[in-house]
């Protein structure tokens, strides 16, 4: 018993008391064990992640310049904060979070609102081959991203595409060189490709939620309608925001389109149309490999600041209720 | 549809449209007055040095160990070409590979240059040499100019002589011609036109009769079109000091181009469209445009991109101001040595047989693949005879139409540091003239970002 050894602590139980040392010498190896599992991601999340943004960020202090006539050697010299306070300052730059941010607009609620109604509609009693449906709206997200916009490209070229002859002859008159036509157009590409994908998504969240809650809302007297919008969304609600964010990622980083549809339309959409463009010609055209080092560090944090604001807003809906 | 016509680039970025790349890696047009003089006197020496090793080349690999050399360049028929080359030297070995022409090729090489494993010897646009050479990436060859690559290339090599030294063998010089349909303008019943004046009449007379069918193309996603035809007015966009660059893309010259242009535009006189676009290519398919103003290269391409057209085009020079011809060129390549190659000598001889070698040159030609006229002007008349011709009306032979218009090139004429900005700058207004922007908008556009280009790049550059 335990009063034995009064200076001793008691222990709770008889069993715990036979347990104290193993377990004692049980947490160290714990501790090793999962040092050992987690560190191949630990490695390369430093080798590909942590050490390339941290020589973006040194490259991003730099400068180089050149003297006389530019023919000859170039210096590299140290820049501190410059290349940033020049890409601010740069109307071209910033021009191109504003085109994201109109494309943003319109793609991102038109394909959450047509992937969540797809996805209801997929999950109601009405849906008939819902599996073969699931596969035909899948697929576009497969389809390469410049291959989906070259695709678009044709559809999108006057005298070739029957789309565009179509619009024409209802008077529409389409024209790519004007904003009022190219954002759609550029945001349709996306909402083909990847609102099946995420219906997929969003069925298979539905599909988790228990029926018990689906088959009192029946007893209740909810129609699908009602019992759609009132039970299921907000029981997908995290699942939708999650969506919602990644997309906002996405968008933020919008290059394939501008890209291919350049083709036909170069009064409208120039070379640094957007940000991620905009470093790319930097780096691989202009050779500018700092302010293309600073333009991406500025677009990241723009992104995580973007994100943590988004997060915060919809912090309520990501509860699962 | 990027096969088809000029692929632009995508990347870039500057993913802008250099429509021209795809034609201009064809193209090889003596342009310059002495090249003609200097054919007979040069003809000789050059087409007996045909394994290269003769003396006299301005470099020759005289080593037992086999030297490997890699080469890139877009230009079809190089693998033949490359191989011809293998056959006739066993010191020097060369491999080739594919790239695409244009921004994203260029893209390419840059990106190869800073991981270190960069061709030693590649095919380099005029207009892009300028920026090799301010990132340090290629040789100073000027030690290796000697008598005979002078008297060979030497109408040519201004072009590749920036700040005083040679930095590149050139390989041709591209006038700006008119392309046309001659079927089509004796349906029309229109002559071809011999000054801008000319042009613009029938271009009015043309819509008047058939507004569905338009005399010219303007290639809305080719800033550098625009270019040449201000060389041809007699601008000079750069020019330098000792110490520093004169940007004057808005002067006199220019300017009277881009009104001229702006009214045949205006009055829906011209098609404006991406060059690179498929409803362009659909537009010539079709018989709804008549002609193109495209250097001498675009003869090649003229019948890869239309080849139920044989028998159909036909090329002139381009209509002049006044009563003076005057030509503007337009593209061109030439072949610089990699700073970091292993072995200078193979390498320039690489490149100077390939410029020179009348074998290298009749296999380039094969199959109507090429009719860039080369500088050399034995060459040249290599080309001439071995160019299958049977493709433009008539049977025209189009090598001496671009002898003539070479002969009248302006001498003026060359490029700064900063062409890839210049052109990606200019691509946005110049896409759209096409939907009412200003010609002039795409020349002040043009000077303001070159400028500032410049002075961001630390030069001392000014207006004027």
């Amino acid at each position: 018993m335990a009063t034995d050894n009064p200076a001793a602590p008691r222990p709770s139980s008889e069993a715990a008391a036979g347990r104290g040392p193993r377990r004692r010498r049980g947490r160290p190896q714990g501790g090793r064990a999962a040092a050992v599992l987690l560190s191949p991601f630990f490695l390369l999340f430093t080798g590909v992640t942590l050490i390339p943004i941290g020589y973006a960020v040194y490259l991003s202090l730099f400068r180089t310049e050149r003297s006389g006539l530019g023919f000859g050697p170039a210096t590299t010299v140290f820049a501190g904060l410059d290349n940033y306070g020049k890409l601010l300052g740069d109307s071209v730059f910033r021009a191109g979070f504003v085109h994201v941010a109109v494309y943003g607009a319109i793609y991102i609620p038109t394909m959450l609102i047509a992937a969540l109604a797809g996805a209801l509609l997929l999950d109601s009693a009405l849906a008939k081959a819902s599996r073969f449906f699931q596969l035909v709206y899948f697929l576009p997200s497969q389809v390469p991203g410049v291959l989906a916009a070259l695709t678009w490209l044709y559809l999108y070229t006057p005298h070739i595409s029957p789309i565009m002859r179509l619009l024409n002859d209802m008077g529409a008159n389409p024209d790519l060189n004007k904003s009022v036509w190219l954002f759609p157009a550029m945001a349709n590409i996306a909402v083909w490709q990847f609102t099946g994908y995420n219906i997929v998504i969003f069925y298979v969240a539905l599909k988790a939620i228990p029926t018990e809650i689906i088959e009192a809302s029946v007893i209740d007297g909810a129609s699908e309608l009602r019992a759609a919008v009132s039970i299921k969304l907000p029981l997908i609600g995290p699942s939708a925001t999650f969506a919602g964010l990644m997309t906002l990622v996405g968008v933020l980083q919008l290059f394939t389109e501008p890209l291919v549809l350049q083709f036909i339309a170069p009064g409208s959409i120039g070379a640094q149309w957007t940000p991620n463009l905009y470093n790319y010609n930097a780096a691989f055209l202009d050779q500018n490999t700092a302010s293309a080092a600073a333009g991406s560090i500025l677009l990241a944090l723009v992104a995580g600041l973007l994100s943590f604001g988004v997060m915060r807003l919809t912090r309520k809906w990501r509860e699962a209720v | 549809m990027l096969d088809s016509h000029r692929p632009a680039s995508p990347g870039t970025a500057r993913i802008s449209r250099r429509s021209r790349s795809k034609a201009l890696a064809a193209a090889g047009a003596i342009g310059l007055a002495t090249v003609l003089a200097a054919c007979s006197s040069s003809g000789g020496s050059a087409g007996t040095t045909a394994a290269g090793s003769g003396a006299g080349a301005a470099a020759t690999y005289t080593g037992s160990a086999v030297v490997n050399l890699s080469f890139w360049s877009w230009t079809l028929n190089s693998q033949a070409v490359v191989d011809e080359f293998n056959k006739t030297h066993s010191n020097i070995h060369v491999t080739f590979t594919k790239i695409t022409g244009g921004p994203a090729g260029y893209s390419k090489m840059f990106d190869a240059f800073k991981a270190g494993n960069a061709p030693d010897v590649f095919n380099c646009e005029y207009d892009m040499l300028p920026e090799f050479v301010s990132e340090g990436l290629v040789q100073d060859i000027s030690q290796y100019v000697n008598p005979q690559l002078q008297s060979e290339l030497g109408a040519a090599l201004p072009l590749t002589t920036l700040g005083g030294k040679t930095w590149a063998i050139p390989y041709d010089v591209e006038p700006t011609e008119l392309w046309y349909r001659a079927d089509l303008f004796k349906k029309y019943d229109l002559a071809v036109p011999t000054t801008w004046a000319q042009f613009q009449t029938e271009a009015q007379q043309l819509a008047k009769a058939d507004p569905s069918a338009k005399l010219a193309a303007v290639p809305t996603d080719d800033p550098l079109w625009l270019a040449s035809l201000a060389e041809q007015a007699g601008a000079q966009w750069f020019s330098s000091t000792s110490s520093s660059w004169k940007v004057n893309l808005t002067d006199a010259n220019s300017e009277k181009v881009a009104s001229y242009w702006q009214g045949l535009v205006d009055a829906k006189d011209v098609y404006a469209a991406p060059s690179g676009s498929p409803q362009y290519t659909a537009a010539f398919t079709n018989g709804q445009v008549l002609s193109m103003i495209e250097p001498t290269y675009e003869g090649a391409y003229l019948k890869s991109s239309y080849p139920k057209e044989a028998g159909d085009w036909a090329a002139a020079p381009l209509p002049s101001w006044g009563s003076t011809a005057m030509e503007s060129t337009e593209g061109g390549s030439s072949y610089p040595v990699n700073k970091s190659t292993k072995n200078t000598a193979a390498a320039l001889e690489f490149a100077e047989w390939l410029s020179t070698n009348s074998d290298a040159i009749s296999t380039r030609m094969q199959g109507g693949k090429s009719s860039a006229l080369p500088a050399d002007a034995t060459a040249g008349q290599t080309a001439e005879s071995s160019f299958d011709k049977s493709f433009y009306y008539q049977g025209q032979d189009i090598f001496s139409v671009a002898n003539s218009a070479a002969s009248t090139v302006s001498k003026i004429w060359s490029w700064g540091p900063q062409v890839p900005g210049m052109d990606s700058a200019m691509a946005t207004p110049m896409g759209q003239t096409g939907s009412g922007g200003k010609f002039s908008a795409v020349l002040s556009t043009g000077q303001s970002q070159v400028l500032q280009l410049l002075q961001s790049a630390g030069l001392s550059a000014s207006a004027g």
